[in-house]
């Protein structure tokens, strides 16, 4: 179906889920992210039965998240992201109230779903320099989000209660033992689809199969899998909300707060190690008073390597999503000369350590 | 020949042009102030490019060829010979000459080709032989190519 036709679609699905008349009176097309598309709507209802549920009426502004054409192929589909967002805002975790999914692709092409809109900015930028959150940076920003990645944390393997059976399936095995080895297979294949050689993201990986055994998982907890600046909302008065669960998994807790520090996502803020924002040591210890579990530098280390080799294979093969012509651009283009410097930031810690 | 101005002018004027013209325009909105901000970055790297790409490309391939010998060595007269009409005759005999002077005869996008080919045989043989980081020799050949690559894609990158 054409974008432009989304509106009035949504309007009578929305109208007909619940008996009421439904009118979309803004309807905006977020950037977001480069996998998917999202679109910030503002509704109003009126009844038209008396069975009418206003299922909502707690939020008229939503936020509609579809895939896009091609998107990455490790992450999760919207039904899954769906019913782990709904796990996490249970968690009480600020996080965008999850409000409906529709699977039937027939409505606009793709599943989708429906969330609470929340105020706020994400971009990078804003959060690392923006004057206007100067004080909050300071003061709350790195308490509020190692307060919020615990709670995520707090979400363990066979005790969840809204993912369902495919969904749990999803997120991946969660055997401790077996979970660093199994991570660096999943890398070695991706790395095998591109056609392209790596000496020195091979000479990584081989590190990671040699070192795996000092640092298996004490837990296996539910993992973001992209916590970083970028994919939280914040304004002057503090965090809004947490955004983005598509690469969500079980794995180790230390693998967010790794992926928090990496190098690439501190925008030119690089000696705050915290996503460009907040010390390394007054994270770790905001983290440990939200949920009494110590951090581990050193598997912080661990987990920053395979973090960078990750984000490595990522950049390539959005060069290739790019050079597939599936989903061209100039921003997945410029993405795949940033690989280097993944490569070369997993090799120095690996060298430094 | 082609007159001037030269290819690096061309795109150091498409430069000043984002930064100039473009940019203040669109400085209001983030998506579009972004990719102009990538354009005129993208532009910088293959004005790099084109300056020092054949000169890294050899200090590349020499260093490969310093890590793999024979199997780097071999690549150069595979390619001439699948260039030639007439089989070689000194097909056996091995090769007096050095092989970077060889590798720098070739056109650049020889070059390209054979530096690809190297760097997949240095990765299949750093995979299958379970090659280390401690390993020294080839952790500086990959350390220091990935800084000449740098050098190109972001040399602001502080190492």
């Amino acid at each position: 179906m054409e974008k432009n036709k989304w509106k009035d679609t949504i309007e009578s699905y929305l109208s007909d889920l619940w008996k009421s008349k439904i009118e979309i009176s803004n309807w905006k097309e977020l950037s977001g992210g480069a996998c998917q598309d999202n679109i910030a709507l503002d509704y109003s209802s009126t009844p038209t039965s008396d069975k009418a549920q206003n299922k909502s009426s707690s939020h008229s502004e939503l936020v509609l998240r579809t895939d896009k054409a091609a998107s990455l192929l490790s992450s999760l589909p919207k039904k899954a992201e769906f019913e782990v967002a709904l796990e996490i805002f249970h968690t009480g975790a600020k996080t965008p109230e999850p409000i409906l999914f529709e699977n039937d692709e027939k409505i606009i092409g793709n599943p989708f779903y429906l969330m609470q809109r929340i105020t706020g900015n994400a971009n990078a930028r804003f959060l690392v320099k923006d004057a206007s959150i100067n004080a909050y940076r300071k003061e709350g920003l790195a308490r509020d989000l190692a307060n919020n990645l615990a709670k995520i944390h707090s979400i363990l393997p066979k005790q969840t209660k809204y993912l369902s059976e495919a969904t749990l399936s999803l997120l991946g095995g969660i055997s401790e033992k077996t979970y660093i080895q199994e991570s660096v297979l999943a890398l070695r294949k991706t790395l095998a689809e591109v056609p392209e050689s790596h000496p020195a993201i091979e000479l990584a990986l081989n590190w990671l199969d040699d070192q795996a055994k000092n640092f298996t998982p004490d837990r296996m907890v539910l993992v973001h899998g992209d916590f970083r600046t970028g994919n939280f909302m914040v304004s002057p008065i503090g965090l809004e909300g947490i955004l983005d669960y598509e690469f969500a998994h079980w794995g180790d807790r230390h693998e967010d707060v790794a992926w928090l520090c990496m190098r690439d996502w501190r925008f030119g803020k690089v000696n705050k190690e915290v996503g460009g924002f907040a010390d390394r040591i007054d994270f770790f210890a905001e983290y440990e008073k939200a949920c009494e579990i110590k951090i581990d530098p050193r598997k912080v280390t661990f987990w920053e390597i395979v973090g960078n080799l990750r984000w490595a294979i990522g950049s390539i093969q959005q060069a290739y999503r790019h050079l597939s012509g599936k989903d061209k651009g100039i921003e997945l283009a410029a993405i795949g000369r940033r690989t280097s410097e993944m490569e070369y930031e997993a090799l120095r810690l690996i060298n430094a350590g | 020949m082609q007159d001037k101005p030269t290819s690096i002018d061309l795109l150091e004027a498409i430069q000043d042009f984002l930064m100039k013209e473009i940019m203040p325009t669109v400085k209001e909105k983030d998506l579009l102030s972004f990719k102009t901000l990538i354009s005129w970055n993208m532009l910088g790297v293959i004005i790099r490019e084109i300056k020092q790409e054949e000169p890294l490309l050899e200090k590349e391939f020499s260093s490969l060829l310093s890590l793999l010998g024979e199997k780097a060595d071999k690549l150069i007269p595979k390619l001439k010979q699948e260039s030639e009409i007439l089989p070689s005759e000194d097909k056996s005999k091995p090769n007096k000459k050095s092989n970077n002077t060889n590798f720098s005869e070739l056109n650049l996008n020889e070059k390209k080709e054979i530096v690809s080919q190297a760097n997949e045989i240095l990765a299949n043989q750093i995979r299958d032989q379970k090659i280390l980081p401690s390993n020294q020799q080839v952790l500086n050949h990959v350390m220091e190519t990935l800084k000449d690559k740098l050098a190109i894609s972001n040399p602001r990158y502080s190492i």
